[in-house]
């Protein structure tokens, strides 16, 4: 067995960095990262067209080439796409993937501000230093990485999926009761779908399409998108965007403290990405709440800090490349689109797995190197690009939402080739609208939807394994150790509250004010 | 129908055409899409030794256009791999092009479902797994809207025998000291599984028949993740694919216990079949097409000789081989009673479970 496989002596091999950065720099595999992290990008644009998606219709064009450029190609469409699809999401808050939700948290309201090009620039700078952050710890602790994270199975996942769910009290807007509305609501969405166990229908209305669940573009697209299409329609999204000029960069003053959330963002983005089984979709929402909960100014998220731009972006990118590292060091295919990825080494019969660094060095280390490549290509490209997509939203509105109205729509029919996720856009821009009229926040919805799908397979595995019992829980020591930290977590926040209200209580009433329930409410927030 | 699929497509292409920047498309999305048709009517293959000019009688003149094959897993997947490898010697045997629709959902009962409601006029085949097909059928919850007579089979093209497979650190060394261990501790042994009655949880089934016990099933998503259940200790044995289990087999991380299928596999010539070692368990997953029912005897009978032509071009089989599966051709009647087979599996399993 190799020892990079078995973790030992992990030392980062530069010499064959560097010589796959040398073969990536080649013209004919550089024309190839700069074409995918263009096509890519072109794609990510596109609402509806995710990542699997896009690769698997250009898949067949890349059997064209041999295995290594192929894989080239494809992987630099994998990282553009990660990347345009935030563009969407911070113009016109339709967000171009799921994993790019996040990106209207903040950016949005950043163009709203008329300083969308900040957002943009974030975007692309947070993008390249997470994919460079990424593709350095590929390489310096992939291997034994991806061995210890085999170790993470659906008890341990369930663990660190309760810990998450704590988030949605970071993401809570003005009132907490609202938001456990919201996040209940997100739960009960990702009910939808096959029981994992017993493989009963539920909630499907006899579409089979809906058996594996609502997917999460078109619901995305509707409660994000659509009904922000809707609220400007209606004039209660009021732009300043007039006012935008064309590349308006982030200041270096700016920029600099946004570093330390890239950093943070990056770490939790690629250690997410190598664990089997918790999706794309996590970091991006576990970079945002953590930001959120550093910050020292947490009510300017949600109206326009650029850290909860470029910490997620950075998450985002991360996770795109660590996703790889199971595939390549064990044979695993760590999300939907490494999977098509796979496909296409097993259509060049190669069949990645422990030996692949070992036996196939000339076709890993270039693609390594091409990321490298690909992440530089994707801000030389769309850095430029900035002013260019920022004036897009200055196109009039009745032209702009409704040519994104119709791209929507046919970005959710080409989700399975069906109809019924054109009514799913449709119906859930009507309930986002709802709920913003009724002021829930979306975002712990959205947080719920994702994770509950995982929180459930994971909690019925986890009770597959034991035979029913919850014991398992506490047995091993992840989970014991989630557990415990769950426990302590909501026991002290629920004393800090009671000690808080305790005080304004006293306080109030040695102050004579009397309205001390109204001083406890704002006090919540 | 597959004036619609087609249209389907369109629309998906036409996403791409917008995506992709009409240059690269244009420059190369053109040959993506014909590309492997193009070659297939040369003048001087095929059609000579094709049909005989009986049938062509018979088949009124069938086929005058592309047969749209119906893959029911998305775009990318070890289906769609076959499908693309084959492409040139299909479309060459059936002496028209061949084009691909992806209806992916449901562990491929979406799909199913449009092969079964498309014309039966033979342009519309399905290229279908089984065990599968048969747990969408007969397991009522499926909700599957369709039965064995909605669907012809025409011919089974290739399979894929699993493994019986434990970590290399694990202490049984042969297949009998796993079902000797699985005997004494009813329900101690995980084994990951791909599914509700997938081929994973038929041969558990079928393990714990013969042993009188059981085994504890978890379901997961696929082979990516059993496989990483397998190796993380959270699975003890798992039931799978050379294209799972070969690779782990050589890095020396997971040992093969058996194969459970009539002969031994020439991926792993060394691992015993379960029927040497005294135990009738056969399982795998296993690739055919089926067609609507009402589509002509004739139309069947020239797609299944077009399938076993191509099955004997020796650098199909080399093609396949490397894919991991193995070729096995059985004719419409054949078919047809493999699954049967499947079905009283399926239902035996069923039964067992409620």
């Amino acid at each position: 067995v190799p020892r990079a496989v078995r973790g030992e002596g992990a030392a980062v091999p530069v010499a064959e960095l560097l010589q796959g950065l040398w073969a990536a720099l080649q013209p004919e595999y550089l024309w190839l990262a700069f074409a995918g992290a263009a096509v890519g990008t072109a794609v990510g644009v596109i609402p509806g067209l995710g990542p699997p998606g896009a690769i698997a219709i250009l898949l067949p064009l890349s059997f064209q080439f041999p295995l290594t450029p192929a894989i080239i190609f494809l992987a630099a469409i994998y990282y553009g796409v990660m990347f345009g699809g935030s563009i969407t999401s911070i113009l016109i808050n339709v967000p171009g993937e799921p994993t790019c939700t996040v990106a209207c948290f903040d950016g949005y309201p950043l163009t709203l501000q008329g300083r969308g090009g900040v957002a943009l620039a974030l975007n692309a700078l947070g993008s390249m230093f997470g994919g460079f952050v990424g593709i350095f710890l590929l390489v310096a602790i992939g291997p034994p990485l991806a061995r210890w994270a085999l170790n993470i199975g659906p008890p341990e996942l369930f663990a660190l999926l309760l810990l998450a769910f704590l988030l949605v009290a970071v993401l809570a807007g003005e009132r907490a009761s609202k938001a456990i509305l919201s996040a209940l609501f997100g739960l009960l969405l990702s009910l939808v779908g096959t029981d994992p166990t017993i493989g009963l229908p539920r909630f499907t209305f006899g579409q089979p399409v809906l058996f594996d669940g609502l997917a999460l573009a078109p619901v995305f697209m509707g409660i994000f998108g659509l009904s922000e299409i809707m609220r400007v329609a209606e004039g209660s999204t009021v732009t300043s965007a007039r006012s935008m000029k064309v590349g308006s960069f982030p200041k270096l003053r700016e920029l600099l403290p946004t570093v330390p959330a890239m950093v943070r963002g990056s770490g939790i983005g690629f250690v997410t990405g190598v664990i089997p089984g918790m999706g794309a979709l996590a970091p991006t929402f576990l970079s945002y709440a953590t930001e959120k909960k550093l910050s020292k100014t947490p009510e300017l998220f949600g109206k326009g800090a650029l850290n909860g731009v470029a910490g997620p972006e950075a998450a985002n990118n991360s996770a795109a490349i660590s996703a790889f590292i199971p595939m390549l060091t064990l044979g695993i295919p760590g999300s939907a689109t490494v999977a098509i990825l796979m496909g296409a080494f097993i259509f060049h019969g190669v069949t990645p797995g422990p030996f692949l660094f070992q036996n196939h060095p000339d076709i890993v280390w270039p693609i390594i190197g091409s990321m490298i490549v690909g992440n530089i290509a994707l801000v030389i490209l769309n850095l430029p690009m900035v002013g260019i997509w920022a004036r897009v939203i200055n196109i009039p509105k009745r032209y702009l939402l409704s040519g994104v109205m119709a791209l929507m729509v046919v970005g959710a029919y080409s989700i399975g080739n069906t109809m019924v996720n054109v009514w799913v856009l449709l119906v859930f821009g009507v309930v986002g609208y709802g709920l913003q009229k009724a002021d829930i926040p979306l975002a712990p919805l959205a947080l719920t939807f994702i994770l509950g799908t995982y929180a459930e397979e994971s909690l019925r595995r986890t009770l597959e394994m034991s035979g029913g019992t919850y014991a398992i829980l506490w047995e091993r020591p992840i989970p014991r150790a989630g557990l415990i930290l769950f426990a302590v977590l909501v026991a002290s926040s629920v004393v800090l509250r009671v000690r808080a209200l305790l005080v304004r209580r006293s306080t109030s009433r040695n102050g004579e004010s009397g309205s001390s329930e109204q001083n406890v409410a704002e006090r919540r927030d | 129908m597959s004036k619609n699929r087609r249209v389907k497509r369109h629309a998906s292409r036409m996403l791409v055409a917008l995506a992709a920047f009409a240059l690269v498309l244009t420059a190369c999305g053109g040959d993506e899409a014909t590309a492997p048709d193009e070659p297939a009517p040369e003048p001087d293959a095929p059609p000579a030794e094709a049909p005989d000019a009986e049938e062509g009688d018979e088949t009124d003149g069938y086929p005058s256009q592309p047969i749209t094959f119906i893959i029911p897993f998305p775009a990318g997947g070890g289906v769609d791999a076959q499908m693309q490898r084959q492409l040139d010697v299909l479309s060459r045997e059936l002496g028209v092009p061949v084009e691909v629709d992806y209806v992916p959902g449901a562990g491929s009962q979406v799909g199913a479902v449009a092969v079964v409601r498309s014309a039966p006029d033979g342009y519309t085949i399905g290229m279908l797994s089984s065990p599968h097909l048969q747990s969408i059928y007969v397991n009522p919850d499926r909700q599957a809207g369709f039965e064995k007579d909605d669907f012809i089979p025409i011919a089974l093209h290739t399979f894929d025998p699993h493994f019986v497979a434990v970590r290399a650190d694990s202490p049984w060394q042969t297949l009998e000291e796993l079902m000797d261990h699985i005997s004494d501790n009813p329900g101690e042994v995980v084994t990951a599984s791909q599914g509700i009655l997938s081929p994973q949880h038929l041969t558990a089934v079928r393990i714990g028949v013969l042993t009188g016990s059981s085994l504890r099933v978890v379901q997961y998503d696929g082979g990516g993740e059993a496989t990483a259940a397998l190796l993380g200790g959270h699975s003890d044995v798992n039931f799978d694919g050379a294209g799972n289990i070969v690779p782990q087999v050589e890095a020396g991380e997971v040992r093969a216990l058996a194969v459970l299928s009539d002969s031994r596999s020439h991926r792993l010539p060394d691992v015993p079949t379960a029927e040497e070692q005294g135990y009738p368990i056969y399982g795998e997953a296993s690739r055919g097409y089926v067609a609507p029912a009402g589509t002509p005897d004739e139309v069947i009978q020239y797609i299944a000789d077009a399938v076993r032509r191509m099955t004997e071009d020796p650098e199909h089989q080399e093609s396949m081989s490397e894919l991991g599966v193995q070729i096995r051709f059985l004719g419409p009647a054949e078919y047809r009673a493999y699954m049967d087979d499947y079905e009283e599996a399926v239902e035996a399993a069923l039964a067992l479970l409620e």
